[in-house]
C-alpha cells in the first residue's frame, strides 16, 4: 500500500511542476492539457488499485 | 430568452425534483440515521450521483468555464488537481466509516468529539463550517438569481429567483432528509451532465464544423492559453494558491465527508467513489472545453463568469438546449445547497445542540427550525447581492483548510490532542480571515501558509502537551497494538 502512496505522491508533485517547466513552452493541446488529462487517469488508475481490496 | 419557457423550465423542474423527493419518502420509519444518512442504505449508483451533484456546484459552468476562458489550461489543472484529492477519501474513509458506524455517528463533528473527548472540538468544527459554508452557499443562490434575471432580461428579479431557489432547497430537504436530496441529486447530476455535453457537442459541430477544427482554431488563435503561465493568469503561487485548497477539499468540506458514513459496506463505498472519479473527469473535461469554446466564439468579455449565459442569449442556440442548461446550472446550485444545509442542520443537531430528548422531537427541530433558519442566514447574506463568487468561494474553501490537520490527526496521529486540534483550526481560520482583510506577511502564498502553521500548530501542541492516549477510538478500526 505505501508504494502506491509514494507513487500518489510523485504525481500531485509532478502535476504541479512539470506543465510550469517542461511544458511551459509547448502551445498545443499535445502539452499541458494532455499531461494534466494523462495524470488525472493515471490518479483513478491507483485510486482503484488501493481500493481494490474493499470487499467487506 | 423567452419568460414563458423559462418558467414552464422551472415548473417541471420542481415537479420532477417533488415527485423524486416524495418517491424516496415513501415506507421509510425516519430516525436521525435515516435523516441525515438515509440509513446507510443508499444505493451506490444514487449515491455516486448524489456525491457528483453535491461537490460539483454552479461554479463549473459559471466559474470554471469564466477560469478557462481567461486563464486557459491552467483552468484544467486546477480541477483535475482536486480530482486527484479523492485521495484523500481513500484514505480516511475507511477509518472513518468504521468509526462512525461503531458509534453511530451522523455527523463528522461527533466523530472528531468522540476521538478527542472534547465536544469543543466538534463545535468549533462545526462553527467553522457554519461560518464558511454559509458565504459559499449564498453563492450557489446568486448564481441563480442572477442567470434567471440576466436570461428572462430583468423579468425575474433577483429577489424572485432567490426566493425560488430557497423554496427548491426548503422543500427538497425537510421532505425526507438525505432520502430525498439524494434522489433530486441523482436527477439533478444527469441533467448537470446531459446539458453541459449537449450544449458544448451543439457549438463545436455548429460553429467549428467539429471537434479538430475546434482545435486548430484554439492552437492558432488562442496558443498561450495551452500552456502555463500563459497569458500570464495562472502563475505558480495564483494555480497553487486555487488547487491546494481543493486538493483537500473531500475531506475538508463536511458536506462530502459526511456522505462517507453513508454506504452501507467498504464494497459500496468503493463502488461510490469508483463512480464519481468517471463522473468528475468527464464533466471537468466538459466544462473545460466550453470555456475554450466561449474564448473562441466571443472573445473581449469584460466578465468571464458570465461566458455561459452570454453564449445562450447571444447565439442561436436552440431554445431547448438552452432551457436545459438553465436547468443544468440551477441543479448544480441548488445540489450542491440542499446537501450543506443538510449537513450543516445534522452537525448543529449533534455538536452544538445539547445531546438530550427523544430522537423524534431533536428531529422535528432539525426538520421545522434548523434547515429553515439556515436557509433564511443564506437569503439574507445573498440579499447582500456581492458580486464576489470567486472571493467568497475560494475563501470558502481556504477557512476549511483549517480542519485538515484535525481530521487526518484523528485518524492517523495517536498522539494528536484537543489542544492541538482547537488551536490548529482557530489559528487557521484567524490566518485567512487577516490574510483577506490586506495583511500580507506571507506574500501572498496564502494556502501553503495556511497549511504550514495549522500542521505546525496540531504537531507542536500534540508534542509539548500529551495527553491520554484514546485507545477505545482507535480500536474501531486497527488491531490493538
Amino acid at each position: 500500500m505505501r508504494k502506491f502512496f509514494v507513487f500518489y505522491g510523485i504525481l500531485v508533485v509532478l502535476a504541479y511542476l512539470v506543465p510550469f517547466t517542461i511544458l511551459s513552452k509547448i502551445e498545443r493541446f499535445t502539452g499541458s492539457f494532455l499531461f494534466w488529462n494523462a495524470f488525472a487517469l493515471l490518479c483513478i488508475f491507483v485510486l482503484l488499485l488501493v481500493m481494490r481490496p474493499w470487499n467487506e | 430568452m423567452s419568460e414563458k419557457y423559462l418558467w414552464l423550465a422551472i415548473a417541471l423542474y420542481a415537479g420532477w425534483g417533488s415527485v423524486f423527493a416524495l418517491a424516496a419518502k415513501r415506507g421509510i420509519r425516519l430516525s436521525l440515521i435515516e435523516y441525515f444518512l438515509a440509513g446507510r442504505k443508499l444505493h451506490w449508483i444514487i449515491a455516486t450521483l448524489s456525491y457528483g451533484a453535491t461537490t460539483y456546484s454552479a461554479f463549473m459552468m459559471l466559474g470554471l468555464v469564466g477560469l478557462t476562458y481567461r486563464g486557459g489550461v491552467g483552468a484544467l489543472g486546477f480541477e483535475l488537481v482536486y480530482l486527484s484529492g479523492l485521495f484523500w477519501a481513500v484514505l480516511v474513509g475507511p477509518r472513518f466509516w468504521k468509526a462512525g458506524k461503531h458509534y453511530e455517528c451522523v455527523s463528522p463533528g461527533e466523530i472528531l468529539t468522540l476521538r478527542y473527548r472534547s465536544r469543543l472540538v466538534g463545535a468549533a468544527y462545526t462553527l467553522l463550517a457554519l461560518g464558511f459554508l454559509i458565504p459559499y452557499t449564498s453563492v450557489q443562490l446568486t448564481g441563480i438569481a442572477y442567470l434567471l434575471e440576466v436570461l428572462s432580461e430583468g423579468r425575474i428579479s433577483y429577489l424572485g429567483g432567490l426566493a425560488l431557489a430557497v423554496f427548491f432547497i426548503i422543500l427538497w430537504t425537510a421532505i425526507a432528509g438525505l432520502r430525498s436530496v439524494a434522489a433530486t441529486d441523482s436527477l439533478q447530476a444527469g441533467v448537470m451532465m446531459a446539458s453541459s455535453l449537449t450544449l458544448v457537442l451543439f457549438l463545436i459541430v455548429k460553429f467549428f464544423g467539429g471537434l479538430a477544427h475546434f482545435f486548430h482554431q484554439v492552437e492558432t488563435s488562442y496558443p498561450q492559453w495551452l500552456s502555463v503561465p500563459g497569458n500570464g493568469f495562472f502563475t505558480f503561487r495564483m494555480f497553487l494558491n486555487l488547487s491546494l485548497p481543493w486538493f483537500f477539499f473531500s475531506i475538508s468540506n463536511p458536506q462530502v465527508l459526511q456522505r462517507l458514513l453513508v454506504p452501507a459496506s467498504l464494497r459500496e463505498m468503493r463502488k461510490t467513489i469508483t463512480g464519481f472519479l468517471g463522473f468528475g473527469f468527464v464533466y471537468t473535461l466538459v466544462t473545460v472545453t466550453l470555456g475554450f469554446v466561449a474564448l473562441c466564439l466571443i472573445p473581449g468579455l469584460a466578465n468571464p463568469d458570465l461566458a455561459t449565459p452570454t453564449i445562450l442569449s447571444r447565439f442561436s442556440v436552440p431554445s431547448w438546449i438552452a432551457l436545459f442548461v438553465v436547468l443544468g446550472i440551477i441543479s448544480a446550485a441548488v445540489s450542491t445547497a440542499d446537501s450543506i444545509i443538510l449537513t450543516l442542520s445534522s452537525m448543529f443537531l449533534s455538536d452544538l445542540y445539547p445531546k438530550k430528548g427523544e430522537e423524534k422531537k431533536r428531529l422535528l427541530l432539525a426538520q421545522f427550525i434548523f434547515i429553515p433558519t439556515l436557509c433564511v442566514a443564506v437569503f439574507l447574506f445573498a440579499l447582500g447581492r456581492f458580486n464576489l463568487i470567486a472571493l467568497l468561494s475560494v475563501t470558502s474553501s481556504l477557512g476549511l483548510l483549517s480542519v485538515v490537520p484535525t481530521i487526518l490527526g484523528a485518524f492517523f496521529t495517536r498522539w494528536g490532542n484537543e489542544k492541538g486540534a482547537l488551536a490548529s483550526m482557530l489559528a487557521g481560520a484567524f490566518l485567512v480571515l487577516l490574510q483577506l482583510a490586506g495583511w500580507n506577511p506571507f506574500k501572498g502564498w496564502t494556502a501553503p501558509s495556511v497549511l504550514v502553521i495549522t500542521f505546525g500548530v496540531y504537531a507542536l501542541l500534540g508534542v509539548l502537551a500529551p495527553s491520554r492516549e484514546n485507545e477505545e477510538f482507535f480500536a474501531t478500526f486497527s488491531a490493538p497494538r
